[in-house]
Parts: C-alpha cells; structure tokens; sequence
C-alpha cells in the first residue's frame, strides 16, 4: 500500500495535513484487488466492458459529433457528381428524403418492438424499456439515422469542406447509406427476432447473468475488504462494525447516493493505533466496499475524540457517485423479485410454458453465481453463497426462497404437469451444479427436497 | 388436490435418491476422472444423504411409515449395492467407506429421533409407530462391533441432531441440548437389540464404557422401567383387540393382553451387568496400556516448549529488577540451599500417543502462575524484618511520608507491592498509568500494574502478599536478582520422570508423603506409573540488599481484604 511521509511532522500538524489534504495513506481496495486478481482475460473483458458502459453513459452525444466530420480538409476529392456541387445538391436532396423515410420506418419498428417487449414484461419476463432498448442496440440505429439526416442538412446548406459537393458530400453519401444499409435492416431483423419469446427470454437471461457477475464481484471484494478489517487491520485498531453503540462510539455519516469506493487504510490504523487498548477498536468500518450509502452513519469512532481527528478519519474514506453498475446487487434483487412474482401468477393461471421459460432465467442466473466467483479462483461455497452477518441474503438465498414459494403454490395449483415441472427444476440445476464444483448450490437446490415434501404433508 | 400433492410428495423423494445415484455416485467411482473429482463426488453423496436424512426425519414426524421405509431402504441400497463394491476395488475403495459410514451415521441420528419422539409418545398406535421405524433405522447396526463403531462416530459428529433439538425449543427461555443424552439412550436400545454376551465385543466404544458407564447404566434402568413404551424397539406390539389401535389407539389396551415385555427388561438386566463388567474390563486394560507405554519425545517436546513458553511472560518481578539493574548472572548458585524446585504431578496420558488428553497449554500456565507466586514470595522474604510502621487512619498520608523520608535518605522509591484489596487501592491509586508513560516500569507491563501514587510511583498488587501490610521499595537497592543458566533463558531447568514398578516403589519407599491418602501401598505404586513428575529447578534467588531502601507499613484492619 506503500508508506505515508509526513511522519516527523508534529502530531497536529499530521492531523491537520490528513484532515484538509487527503491523499495517498493506502488503500484498502488495491489490498483487496491483490487478494483477488483478475486473470488476464478477465480483465480485456473487463476493459470493453467498461468502454461499452462509458458508451453506453454518453448516449446519443457521440454520435452527434459524426457531422462534423464534414469539416474534415485533409480529403479532397473531386469525382463524379461529388465533383460538381450542383448534381451533388441533387443526389443529396433525394437522399436526405430516403433517409427521413427510412428514420421513419425504423421508429415504427421500434415502437412495435417496444409494444412486444412491454406484452412480454406484462406476461411475465420482466425488465425495463431503457435495459431492453440498451441490450438490443436499437438506439444506435436511430442515433445513427439522425446523424445522417443532420448531416445531409449541413452538407445542403453548404456547411462543410467542399459542400455541397467532395468529402462533405461523401461523408453525408457515406452515412446515409450506412442508416439505409445497415441500420434499417437490422433494427428490421431485430423486429422479427424480438417477436419470438425465446429472444425476449435469451436477453432477459443475458441481462441477468451480467447483473449477477457483477453483484458477485461487489459481493466478493467487499467480504475480501472486510476479511482484511476483521483479521488483518484490527490488531491495529480498524475493524469492521455492525452499527454505532452509543455508549462508546460517535458516528461518521456518510454522504447520500454515493458508494463506498475505498478506505485510506495505512492513515486510518494510524489515526487509531494510539487510541487502541486492546478492549475496542477505535475505529469500525460500518459498510462494506463497493456498499451504496446514505446519509446514515458509515464510520464509528471512539467516543470524545477531537474534531480534527475526526475529520481526518472521515476525510479517510472514500466516496463516488453511484452509478449503474454499483447497484448491481439491489438491482438483481428487484429483477429476481419481479420475476418470483411473474412465476407465482404463471403458476396461479396454470401457464406452464411461461413458468418454464422464467425457469430458464432462474436457472441462468443461479449457474453464474459459480461461474461468477470461478472467475477470480473462488470456490462457491460457505460465506461466499451465503453471506455472513455483515450482508444481507445473497442471491443464491433469494432464489431459494423464491424457488421453495413456487413450490409451494405449484402444491396448492393442483396442475399436474405443472407440478412435476417445478419439482424437476431444483435437480437439474444440482445436476449442472455438480459439473461446476459449486457444493453449496447443490446443497441450497437438493434441500428443497425435504422442504417440498414437508409441504405436501401439511398442505 | 391430491393427485398432485401425492405426485409431489412421490417426486421430493425421488429426485433426491436419482441424483444419489446418477450424478453423485457415478461422479464418487468414476475410474476416468481425477481423484480430486471422485472426492467431490463423495461431497456430493454426502450432500444428498443429509437431505434424505432430512426428509426421512419428516417421515417420522408425519408418522410416514410408508415413504420411511422406502426412501431408507432405497437410500440404503444405492451406497451398499455389491455391484460399487465390485467398482471400489478398482477405484477408491476409502471413499466409498467413507460415503458409507456417513449414510450409517445419519441413520443412527434418524433411530434416535424415533426414539425421542417415542419417549413422549401418548398412544399405543404411534409408539408401534415408532417403534417399527425405530427398527427399520437401526436395522444396519445388527452386531455389536456395528453399534459400538455408529455410536462412536455419532457421538463425534452431532452438530445436525443439535440443530434438530434447537429447532423444537422456544425461544427467550434456557434450554440443555439433549444430543448427547439422546445418543447415549439410542446405544442403550441398541445394544438391548442385539444383547451382547462377549464382554470382548461391546456394542460401546471404550471412551462410553470408560467415562459413562454410569450414564449407561442409569439409561438402561430407566428404560426397563417403561418397558410398554420401550420395548417397541425390539418388536410389534401385540395387541389381541386389533381394532383398538386402528381407531387411533387412543383407548388404553388391557395391559396384559400386551406382548410380554419381560424380554426386553431381562435384555437391560443382562446388559447392565455387562457394561459394569465391560467398564471394568476396558478401564483395566487402559490403566495397563498406560502404565506400560513410552513417553513420546513429541510430546514432552510440545510440553516443555509450552511451559518455557508460558513461564518467561509469568516473570513480571525479574524484568522490574532487569529494569533497575538489580540483576547479577552468576555460573551456579552459591551452595545447595539456594536451588529451589517446583514440582507438580501430571496425568501420564497426556505425554503418551495416541492420547486424547487436551489443554498441555494449560499446565503451562498454572506453571507460569506457580513461577510467578514463588518470585512474588521471594521478594516479600528478601524485604527488612523490621515492625511495620503504622498505617494509621490516613493510610494514603502516612505512605506519602514513608515515601518523602526514603527519597531524603538518598533512596529512590520505584514500586510500591500491596496486598490484594479494593479499598486499599481506592486510596493509594491516583490514576492508570497512560501508555508510554516512563514510570520505571517496562512498557509491555504497563497492564499489569494497577496505576501510580504521586504520579510516579507504581502500584503492584498480588495475592500472595501479606493482606496486613505493603512494601514500599528502591529495586535498585533494596534487592539483589542471582541468576545463572537455564532452559532457553527461561529461569528454570526442566525435567520431567515417569516411573516402572521398581521406581515407583522406591520412590514410595524414600517419600512416603506422596502416597495418595486412602490407597493401599500396591495402588500407590500403580497410580504413580499412571503419573509423571515435572520438576522445574529455579535458576535464580532474590537476596536482600540494602534493608533500609525498603519499607514495610502496615495496613488498617478496615482496608484489608474479607
């Protein structure tokens, strides 16, 4: 983590240093980093993931910059009608109309496509419109079309190197053909594709394998940082906490819609260590790495102490703004939750063909749960399927649930296929589970059993 | 409705016993896998027995007869079919075992939740209920030597059973976990079922005959003086109206219509003697393997490392004096009555392999607490022989003075030693030493001290001090550390005697004091082979120096502890 200067510096001045210029003093995240390395394809995964998020955040703004460039001067090109600016005013003028016309047509599909989707989220998939819309790339079309049309208009009003005629006019040509060409005809194909349920379903499967990657990645470096707080920091007096027990401690809130982003951990012990005697640790981490905060108590910190201490514990902790991917793991509950619920009403109505195809993206989703922590060399077994006191349930255990009150309902549904459905699906998952080594989703599916048979008893 | 509850119920246990048998045990004995992925197969068998133990345990509680002695014999036979052990000769033939034991195990834990139920059992229906269960459970364990092996492995692992009992108790009230209890009363019925009669194969492992023979006994009498609810375990109850236990069996058949149940108290009889006998036999045979047996090198090398260990932390007045430069390194000591032993007599079976004896750790440190008094005792027989000086009714005032005349005498005052007393250090302890502090105490120490008079001078307390008074004291001079070589600079030598026959009787011989009151002189010299001697020599005195740089004052009746 490397080592901190300043440490001749009078204890005031140190504190003072910390409190108003907070950098360097280590960081718990590298630590938890090294304890679990990506490997090197992990992380090109990781690096294009990031690239298409960062896309994926700027929304139409880059394709906006497409116009400009017509000003391009480094081209030159005079043939054919992009030689004489007359007929290229010509061709452009037509092509400008196809283009709209094609925009046009593009924006009816994806309504229709729209109307799909929400039939299927209705029915019983779940997600939302701005997912679905991002997963299946249809606004790269219409950003794409819009640039084109906003590009033939400059290119018309002789805006450009050349306009309306040479590389203006090419660009404007070059665009145009790529809307007509290429984008019209896939947001045609993806039209057809997403009337056919098993499309909507592989995307909702797929959406949901990314969301629990990445809910297992949050999942697991915040328990790797806590392992290091709980047994390697706390010797010098920084540990993980439950809550802030009044008696002993003030608390450090934190600030709202932020996440948890790192922990100058060096500083922190040394801000504790003097104050550590040997009965409570001066200083406990009340949120995990990665953790959304609010504005409620993050830090707790031995009672009476100064302000200028304790400004610098709390210019010690690191926040970000929360953004998409923090979420993770709340998000993955709501979709779990929204499709348990989707489940229970196909089961109630006697839809056995959607509970299967729901079935499909529980059964995705639970098998990259060990895929997930395979990835960083972990095992999914004990804490990590189920964590401990510092996390709420985690996936594998909300699955669980929801897996045993569909077994439930399908004991109550009295539909007889429906029934031998549900009751397979446990087993197959343990099936695909014992390839993947991952002992605790074999356990968590095989003790449904004992559960289901317990129900048909009692019901 | 009960189509689909039937095709569940059918399916629960189904699935469970296809995937024992088609995922799980294929994976445990696949000859073309890696070792590694066969013992993740005998995880996965063992995953699945839990689950059907599981459900198996429902079965009973739901009085499932049907489902119970299916999924058991079915569960049974895929980890016993000849045709694995046909395959474990070619491949890991300890896994398979393995996967065995454990399903015998749980099977064990499922006959004692039948037996628990059947102890609270209210009609005659639900204990033959039970009672058929019971035995379709404990139908593996048909010899002895089978019982003795489940019940030591059950006894060793019953954090499931734990579970179960602490999923029937209330919350908000004390409870006792009756696992063990519970096991003890499933090897008694057991061991009533197969009615050992060669003391040299008991259905009891040795530590049950050695340690709980008493508890056996207990549960067998008990058992035979509830025979109508008991002996269900061994067969049928036979009642001549049939009717009675078909209409719930909530009527109370006339008892001798009953099958006799003499059988089964003549079988606790017989088997209360027997575990006498048997206790009796494997305690004797413990005592002469123990007696007989070597020291293991291991082992008196893990002790000794653990006492020398403990003792040099327990040495809290050798560094105070190392602090003040009161310390001499001498070669040997002077003559013959400054070596001074501590001895102490430890269990034999702690030192010999294979051993169940835990806590070496703890020797160490009563050592370390023996190491510590007899330093404290030192001190206090090296202060000046003088009268106390009076604490008078201002004890703080007068320690105050005695403390401003040493330092105008030239002395220096560094520790003041006091008896053990809340009161006394209400009134002397200004305040808790901070950390760093320089007070002439070594930092690591600073804890273990209970804070400073006049803001300098710390305050020991330790219960080997006389409670009449306390010592103030100038290290420096008052005292004079001698030490010379040890064992690992601890400040002891080491030694350790285990004693033959002939030893021990010479040793009785010589010092008849250490006969154990109230045993003839041949038990004394069996319990001393039993026995070893740790001897640690002290390597250093505490002589006096200068009187005059320590002061004795006494203490006031009314501050004195008790």
């Amino acid at each position: 983590m490397g080592g901190e200067g300043g440490g001749k510096l009078p204890h005031k001045l140190r504190l003072a240093r910390w409190a108003f210029f907070p950098v360097g003093g280590g960081s718990l995240r590298r630590a938890t980093r090294s304890l679990l390395p990506l490997s090197l394809k992990g992380r090109a995964i990781r690096k294009c993931q990031s690239a298409g998020r960062l896309l994926s955040r700027l929304g139409p703004f880059p394709y906006f910059l497409l116009p400009l460039v017509v000003f391009a001067s480094c081209v030159d090109i005079q043939w054919g009608v992009l030689g004489d600016g007359r007929e290229s005013e010509q061709y452009l003028q037509t092509l400008w109309q196809v283009v709209a016309a094609s925009l046009a047509l593009s924006v009816a599909m994806i309504g229709f496509v729209f109307e799909a989707f929400a039939n299927a989220t209705r029915r019983s998939l779940g997600g939302s419109l701005s997912d679905f819309t991002r997963a299946t790339r249809l606004d790269v079309a219409l950003w794409l079309g819009f640039a084109a049309l906003i590009c033939n208009g400059m290119v018309l009003l002789e805006i450009g190197h050349d306009a309306p005629g040479g590389w203006a006019a090419l660009w404007a040509i070059f665009l145009s053909a790529a809307t007509v060409g290429v984008a019209l005809p896939f947001v045609f194909s993806r039209t057809v594709r997403a009337l056919d349920f098993d499309y909507l379903v592989a995307l909702r499967g797929r959406q949901i394998d990314t969301l629990v990657e990445r809910a297992m990645e949050h999942q697991l470096r915040g328990q790797a940082g806590d392992m290091l707080l709980v047994q390697q920091y706390k010797a010098r007096g920084v540990t993980r906490g439950l809550g802030v027990d009044p008696d002993y401690q003030d608390g450090i809130d934190g600030k709202a819609s932020r996440v948890l982003f790192d922990l100058r951990i060096e500083r922190l012990q040394r801000l504790a260590e003097p104050l550590h005697d040997g009965d409570r640790e001066p200083v406990e981490i009340l949120a995990a790495l990665h953790d959304p905060v609010t504005e409620n108590e993050v830090v707790a910190v031995k009672k009476d102490q100064g302000w200028l201490w304790k400004r610098s514990v709390e210019k010690s902790v690191r926040y970000r703004r929360q953004r998409d991917g923090d979420l993770a793991a709340r998000r993955l509950t709501d979709e779990l939750e929204g499709l348990h619920e989707a489940a229970l009403a196909a089961i109630r109505e006697y839809r056995a063909g959607d509970w299967e195809k729901i079935s499909q993206i529980y059964s995705r989703a639970l098998l990259a749960m060990p895929k997930a922590t395979a990835a960083m060399d972990i095992p999914f077994a004990g804490a990590v399927a189920s964590p401990g006191i510092f996390r709420p349930l985690g996936p594998l255990d909300r699955i669980e649930r929801f897996l045993y009150a569909e077994l439930v309902a399908a004991v109550k549904a009295d539909d007889w296929d429906l029934a031998r459905e549900v009751a397979y699906f446990p087993v197959l998952i343990a099936q695909k589970a014992a390839d993947l080594d991952a002992p605790a989703l074999v356990r968590a599916m095989l003790a449904l059993y004992p559960r289901l048979y317990r129900e048909t008893l009692t019901s | 409705m009960t189509d689909t509850r039937e095709l569940l119920r059918e399916r629960s246990h189904l699935h469970l016993i296809e995937w024992l048998k088609y995922t799980a045990m294929r994976q445990m004995k696949d000859r073309h896998g890696s070792r590694e992925k066969r013992e993740a197969g005998l995880e996965h068998v063992r995953v699945a027995s839990r689950q059907i133990s599981m459900l198996l345990k429902l079965a009973i509680e739901g009085r499932d007869e049907l489902t119970f002695t299916e999924v058991f014999r079915e569960w049974r036979q895929e980890l016993l079919d000849d045709y694995y052990d046909y395959d474990a000769a070619t491949a890991d033939a300890d896994l398979l075992h393995a996967a065995r034991e454990d399903c015998n195990r749980l099977a064990c834990g499922l006959a004692m939740w039948c037996q628990h139920l059947l102890a609270s059992a209210t009609t005659y229906a639900d204990r033959d209920l039970l009672g058929a269960m019971f035995r379709t459970a404990a139908s593996p364990f048909a010899t002895p030597g089978a019982v003795a092996v489940v019940i030591e492995r059950a006894l060793a692992e019953d954090g499931l059973w734990t579970d179960w009992f602490l999923g029937e108790m209330s919350s908000n009230e004390v409870h006792s976990i009756p696992t063990r209890e519970e096991l003890l009363r499933t090897a008694v019925l057991f061991a009533a079922k197969v009615d050992p009669k060669d003391p040299s194969d008991p259905p009891f492992p040795d530590e049950l005959l050695l340690y709980s023979a008493d508890d056996l006994v207990e549960t067998s009498r008990a058992l035979a003086g509830d025979p109508q609810r008991w002996s269900v375990v061994l067969a049928p109850l036979q009642v001549t109206g049939a009717s009675e236990l078909a209409g719930g069996g909530s009527a109370v058949p006339d008892l001798d219509a009953l099958s006799p149940t003499d059988d089964f108290v003549a079988r606790l009889s017989r088997l209360e003697t027997f575990v006498r006998d048997a206790g009796k036999a494997a305690d004797d045979e413990r005592r002469t393997e123990l007696r007989a047996a070597p020291l293991s090198p291991s082992k008196i090398a893990e002790l000794r490392a653990s006492v020398l260990r403990e003792i040099r932390p327990a040495r809290i007045i050798y560094d105070l004096l190392d602090m003040h430069g009161a310390l001499t390194d001498v070669d040997e000591p002077a003559d013959s009555a400054g070596r001074r032993d501590i001895s102490n007599w430890l269990p034999k079976r702690m030192l010999v392999e294979p051993t169940n004896f835990v806590g070496i750790d703890g020797v160490g440190r009563d050592l370390g607490r023996m190491i510590r008094r007899e330093e404290v005792s030192q001190l206090v027989a090296a202060m000046p022989d003088e009268d106390p000086e009076e604490g008078g009714t201002d004890i703080r005032a007068t320690v105050q003075s005695v403390v401003d005349r040493m330092r105008a005498d030239d002395f220096n005052p560094s520790l003041i030693l006091m008896p053990i007393s809340w009161e006394l250090q209400r009134r002397l302890v200004e305040r808790r030493i901070d950390q760093g502090e320089r007070t002439g105490v070594p930092s690591a120490r600073e804890s273990e001290f209970e804070g400073l008079f006049d803001a300098r001078l710390p305050i020991m307390d330790q219960p080997t001090i006389p409670s009449d008074r306390l010592y103030v004291i100038d290290l420096a001079a008052a005292v004079e550390l001698r030490q010379w070589p040890s064992d690992d600079d601890s400040g002891v030598r080491y030694e350790i005697e285990s004693f033959t026959e002939q030893e021990a009787s010479d040793l009785l011989e010589r010092e008849p004091q250490v006969q154990p009151s109230g045993t003839s002189v041949d038990e004394a010299v069996e319990l001393l082979q039993e026995r070893v001697l740790l001897k640690l020599r002290l390597c250093w005195q505490i002589e006096r120096a200068n009187p005059a740089a320590a002061r004795v004052v006494s203490v006031p009746e009314a501050l004195r502890r008790g």
